[in-house]
């Protein structure tokens, strides 16, 4: 065990190196390309013993890792804004085929207008392609789950693609200390590759993948695909609880900080998060009950930790660094669900924040809970980081008739 | 030069967390510096972070990374709002940039630059290139980065001087500690970037040297 500075680009690297990972192919795209870079010269260095595939698009990376899933091959790529695009007709394929893919996301946009910098927007839209979806909050945080990564896609009751998130450059180039584990420790927690019970493609033994299915069944497959996501959630505690053990680091699906007595909530995904602690610890000081809870895993989504974590609190603020164009952010539509039925039913109001690399600063936070503090006057979206119709007064939305 | 004969910087108000902006072009080594002024903080036994923030662009623009460092893990995930360090590689880019943009009280900037500070503070001041500082209390210091870099490594690079530049007017970490990730970074190399360091921490010049 050692601290290692390193940018979440290479700690996502370094964990896929410590999976014994069998083949990566990628196709470079900023700000992911380093992840896929560190990778080929540790193959280059003997330190990997895996393939790299060379490919001529997001489209074809994605498709030789399902093709070396489906011989019972570890696989992993790595990708993010336009190039997940390109590779969502396979990401489909990936989770219908039930083939375990890992895949590291440094959050980039979509385009255009063209632009580097992150939001969710990429990964979200992916929502419903039936892969497990974690974010990372800080460098450590990727490292972390990226190794926890492979146990959770492979284990049988889940057998499903997963896409680690992290945003791009504030954590893809940011660096910050890791405490990293040896490959010792790593084989103890990560079974070695190739020792599946699944379904591969084997010569002495044939089998179809990606048959057509007629209506008559086509429900009950769609169920089982269904089911397994959502029950992926015991399978992800059970993992985070073995990291625990080994490691010592605890990770929850929700994780919480101040929501006990809190009369207000912060909730939201990626490295936000972590800038809202701040924020919540700040308003604290001045005597403001908030607390922050952190949707480690969007897909599954933690809908039970969710009511939860919330309690007692008045008011839900939900922060998205996306939009669901023509509505609300993407993450406030799952908490509104989630809500609908609960006897105390907070107040749910959604701040659209970061968009396209924005920074969210802790006065980004500290907006948002001002603009909250009426609680629900008719306006539930809100758009604080557009220029709104008079100045100091933010775009803001209900519902129309 | 002993660190702890240095009046240390100051911090983000209300806290013990250091938050040092360092500003130049693509190309002159400002991402680097930013990760190896984290990695000399944590050899130190501190949390720290290095966050760059560039375009699309390569050589020449504007590039910029944010440094904390903290006895306890940072929560922050943004850009630096509250600097209390600037270092700034590149002698022009600043025109084009509002680089005190939250300077703290007590602030020190560190200007690679052949001119006396007390010119460069007379233009913040005045606000010559379309922003200012915001507030009264900043000292501007200089050093000139290029010609050190020139002399000892034969290429105008400058990120390694200027390095021993915030070292020497900081004191927020030891010339030892930035010897030694200098030595892990470059090998061979370090001895004659570690003398460059050393010579810009001499050579910083005050108001009224």
């Amino acid at each position: 065990m050692t601290t290692e500075f390193w940018n979440g680009n290479m700690a996502a690297a370094q964990a896929v190196k410590r999976a014994r990972v069998q083949l990566i192919a990628a196709y470079p795209i900023t700000p992911q390309t380093h992840t896929v870079e560190y990778l080929s010269q540790f193959v280059n260095d003997g330190e990997l013993d895996a393939r790299m595939v060379k490919v001529e698009s997001e489209h074809s990376a994605l498709s030789a890792c399902a093709g070396a899933a489906a011989v019972g091959a570890r696989s992993f790529t790595a990708s993010c804004s336009q190039g997940i695009q390109l590779m969502s007709e396979v990401m489909y394929f990936t989770s219908g085929m039930r083939f375990p893919v890992v895949m590291a996301i440094a959050n980039r946009t979509l385009s255009v207008p063209v632009n580097i910098w992150p939001d969710h927007q990429d990964t979200l839209v992916n929502r419903d392609s039936c892969w497990l979806q974690i974010y990372a909050v800080s460098v450590q945080e990727v490292y972390d789950l990226m190794l926890m990564a492979y146990p959770i896609a492979e284990d049988p009751e889940v057998n499903l693609p997963l896409l680690i998130s992290y945003d791009g450059f504030i954590l893809s180039h940011a660096s910050e200390p890791v405490v990293t584990i040896t490959q010792e420790e790593a084989d103890q927690f990560i079974q070695p590759p190739g020792q599946t019970d699944r379904a591969i493609l084997d010569p002495e033994n044939p089998l179809q993948f990606g048959e057509v299915l007629f209506p008559e069944w086509y429900p009950d497959y769609e169920y089982k695909k269904h089911r397994a996501l959502a029950d992926s959630l015991t399978v992800i505690d059970r993992t985070f609880r073995k990291f625990k053990e080994q490691f010592g680091r605890e990770y929850h699906v929700v994780e919480t900080e101040g929501t006990g007595d809190a009369e207000v909530v912060i909730i939201g995904i990626g490295s936000m998060m972590q800038t809202a602690r701040y924020a919540a610890s700040e308003m604290r000081k001045r005597g403001e009950k908030v607390g922050v809870a952190n949707l480690r895993t969007f897909r599954p989504f933690p809908e039970e930790e969710l009511v939860k974590a919330v309690g007692h609190a008045k008011t839900v603020l939900v922060l998205d660094r996306d939009i669901g164009y023509g509505t609300s952010g993407m993450v406030y539509q799952d908490v509104t669900r989630t809500f609908y039925h609960q006897e105390q039913r907070p107040e749910l109001l959604n701040f659209i924040i970061g968009l396209g690399g924005k920074d969210i600063t802790p006065k980004t936070i500290e907006r948002c809970l001002e603009l909250g503090k009426p609680g629900f006057t008719g306006q539930s979206v809100f758009w604080p980081d557009a220029r709104g119709p008079k100045e100091g007064i933010p775009y803001s939305e209900g519902l129309t008739a | 030069m002993d660190s702890t004969s240095i009046n240390l910087a100051p911090g983000v108000t209300g806290t013990d967390m250091h938050e040092v902006r360092l500003v130049g072009r693509g190309g002159q080594g400002v991402v680097t510096a930013g990760d190896l002024l984290g990695k000399a903080a944590v050899l130190e036994g501190r949390y720290a972070q290095s966050i760059p923030t560039f375009g699309p662009e390569r050589r020449g623009a504007l590039s910029q990374c944010t440094v904390r460092v903290s006895k306890d893990e940072i929560l922050l995930k943004c850009s630096s709002t509250s600097p209390g360090v600037l270092v700034v590689l590149d002698s022009s880019i600043w025109h084009f940039a509002p680089i005190t943009l939250g300077l703290v009280p007590g602030g020190r900037l560190i200007f690679n630059s052949t001119r006396p500070p007390a010119e460069i503070d007379a233009e913040l001041r005045g606000g010559k290139y379309g922003y200012q500082p915001g507030i009264d209390d900043f000292e501007v210091l200089t050093v000139d980065a290029t010609s050190i870099a020139m002399e000892i490594l034969g290429r105008p690079i400058t990120n390694t001087s200027m390095m021993g530049a915030f070292v020497g007017a900081t004191g927020i970490i030891s010339m030892d500690s930035l010897a030694r990730v200098l030595e892990e970074r470059f090998g061979e190399k370090a001895a004659l970037n570690i003398q460059a360091a050393k010579a810009a921490a001499a050579g910083i010049r005050k108001i009224g040297d």
